[in-house]
């Protein structure tokens, strides 16, 4: 297995960066591509903007150094999270781009950043309202039919909903 | 543990076969039974529903209320963009509230599936069986392993405990407050956990130091007590208007030690009689004790012999001279055969009969201030008989 210093990652537009392999060690996606057979010039991450790219990259290499056991499994409910202040930048982005760095830490196959984005968007959900969560996350993008059963889908649920 | 029941899996399942899945089948191979499950045959049978003609509502002047807008492609970041996996973890970081997921749902069809997962309302039932707080537990027994939404929805109605989920299975088993409760509180509570969970009033003020302002707030079962009305509050409702106000169970602990016990009989007020002592101040201060706290009448004679039959309220007395005393309650009849008593064989000399006033003062004779005497004497040479009848009166 050859482990090169530097891995050029392209994005969906071409914008290429060019990291050290240790940033990403914690990456199952470039290790995988890695330890495969086959061209090492270049890897293309699909569906990834540049922007959100860079900011992967920059929170593995704050983390580059972390020494901790990788997370098998992100929602671990036996490791309790804890917040890093690190990751304040993280924590403080707006929601759209909260989903796009989930978005790009579940094709890198990062745990941690997994967890992080995770972590952040449901304290973000929590206690809001429907309509709320509406407008934060917007997943109201469906055909009309759709729009119609969820309705009274709703409205079952709000009968099964416990007050506590 | 079941394979299926393990949320985990569930998740790699679905990041396996990521496009030959449909979003329905995630109940049917995961999921256990649930009241929210959709049935399967509905999605099976289900015919592409024709499109429906829009309607364009428009007033008099024509101008379309309702835009009809064409369908964008993905202006914004939708949270829909995640796949299932992704949100799962998310579902899973939520944590118990019942509320936020209960919103969520609502949200949209996919993650109303999602949510509806039974897997995701474990831990929510299960924080329900565990304590929380070190004081409340909230539900005793085992949680249940599946069908748990219903679980909750029938814990949230009626026939359940909330507390301890037991099911009322008669009208008795609600208590008697139980309609009340379940009108007020919208859920059930069985007659132990009602002497348990609820507080009154006086309570609430005194152990959690809350305004009266506050209380007019909160929900309250009344409850009949004495031809008045009693309030009967949630203690842990109580206790969170108490947090709201101190801030922390801390402060609440030092604002009640700086008040002052309220002042009220001590409920040890009788013990004082009971202590010997009391009653020394009594005879210090020279105090004239009712009778009934003097010493117990006993006969003139140390050597008397007192013979009392309760039943009969008959007491006979023998001293040395052989005189018998026979009292039935008020009445003594006392009796003396044998040689003339040199003190009083004066009086029995004369053979008087005084009836009434009470200058007699025969032996033995316990008449009070306003008793009654009838006396005879018989004096036969050297024998000697007398009998005498004292009607005490009362003291």
């Amino acid at each position: 297995m050859s482990d090169p210093a530097n891995i050029t990652l392209v994005t969906m537009d071409g914008t290429t960066f060019t990291v050290p392999s240790a940033y990403l060690h914690r990456s199952k996606l470039v290790q995988d591509w890695l330890r495969s057979e086959g061209d090492k010039q270049a890897m293309e991450v699909k569906h990834v903007t540049p922007f959100v790219l860079q900011g992967v990259l920059n929170f593995c290499e704050i983390h580059a150094e972390d020494t901790s056991e990788p997370l098998a499994d992100p929602a671990d409910p036996t490791k309790p999270f804890e917040a890093d202040p690190r990751d304040d930048a993280f924590r403080g982005m707006p929601d759209d781009q909260l989903l796009q760095f989930t978005m790009a830490a579940d094709i890198l196959q990062i745990p941690e950043l997994v967890r992080l984005t995770a972590q952040e968007m449901a304290s973000r959900i929590d206690g809001k309202s429907p309509d709320q969560i509406r407008a934060m996350f917007n997943p109201d993008d469906l055909a009309e039919e759709d729009v119609d059963s969820d309705n009274e889908m709703g409205e079952v649920g709000e009968e099964g909903a416990i007050s506590k | 543990m079941h394979k299926h029941l393990e949320l985990t899996h569930v998740r790699n399942e679905r990041k396996r076969n990521h496009d030959s899945a449909g979003i329905a089948d995630i109940h049917e191979h995961t999921s256990l039974r649930t009241f929210l499950t959709l049935d399967r045959t509905t999605f099976e049978n289900v015919q592409p529903t024709p499109k429906r003609q829009k309607k364009q509502h428009a007033d008099a002047t024509g101008i379309a209320l309702v835009k009809l807008k064409p369908k964008k492609r993905a202006t914004r970041a939708s949270i829909l963009c995640l796949p299932d996996e992704l949100l799962l973890i998310i579902l899973e970081c939520l944590g118990r509230d019942v509320r936020t997921l209960c919103s969520l749902a609502r949200t949209c069809h996919r993650i109303y599936r999602l949510c509806t997962l039974d897997l995701i309302w474990r831990p929510v039932t299960a924080g329900l069986y565990r304590p929380t707080t070190r004081r409340h537990v909230k539900c005793y027994g085992q949680a249940p392993q599946n069908d748990l939404l219903s679980f909750l929805r029938n814990l949230a109605c009626s026939d359940y405990c909330f507390r301890c989920g037991v099911k009322a299975t008669s009208k008795t088993e609600l208590g008697a407050m139980g309609e009340k409760v379940l009108e007020v509180l919208s859920r059930r509570y069985c007659k132990g956990c009602q002497s348990t969970e609820f507080i009154n009033k006086t309570d609430a003020k005194e152990r959690f130091l809350v305004t009266e302002k506050q209380l007019g707030a909160a929900k309250y079962v009344p409850k009949p007590w004495y031809g008045k009305q009693s309030y009967l509050y949630l203690e842990s409702t109580i206790e969170q208007l108490s947090l709201e106000r101190w801030g922390s169970e801390r402060a609440l602990k030092e604002a009640k030690s700086e008040r002052k016990p309220r002042n009220k009989t001590p409920r040890d007020f009788w013990h004082k009689f009971y202590d010997p002592f009391f009653y020394e101040y009594f005879d210090d201060h020279r105090y004239i004790l009712p009778p009934y706290f003097g010493p117990p009448a006993t006969s003139a004679q140390t050597n008397a012999i007192t013979v009392h039959h309760p039943a009969a309220n008959v007491t006979v007395s023998k001293t040395t001279d052989t005189a018998g005393v026979i009292t039935f309650g008020n009445v003594s009849v006392n009796i003396s055969i044998g040689a003339p008593n040199p003190t009083s064989g004066v009086s029995h000399h004369n053979h008087q009969a005084v009836v009434g006033s009470g200058s007699g003062s025969g032996p033995g004779s316990s008449s009070g201030p306003a008793g009654a005497q009838g006396y005879v004497a018989v004096n036969g040479g050297g024998a000697y008989f007398s009998l005498s009848v004292n009607v005490a009166g009362g003291w």
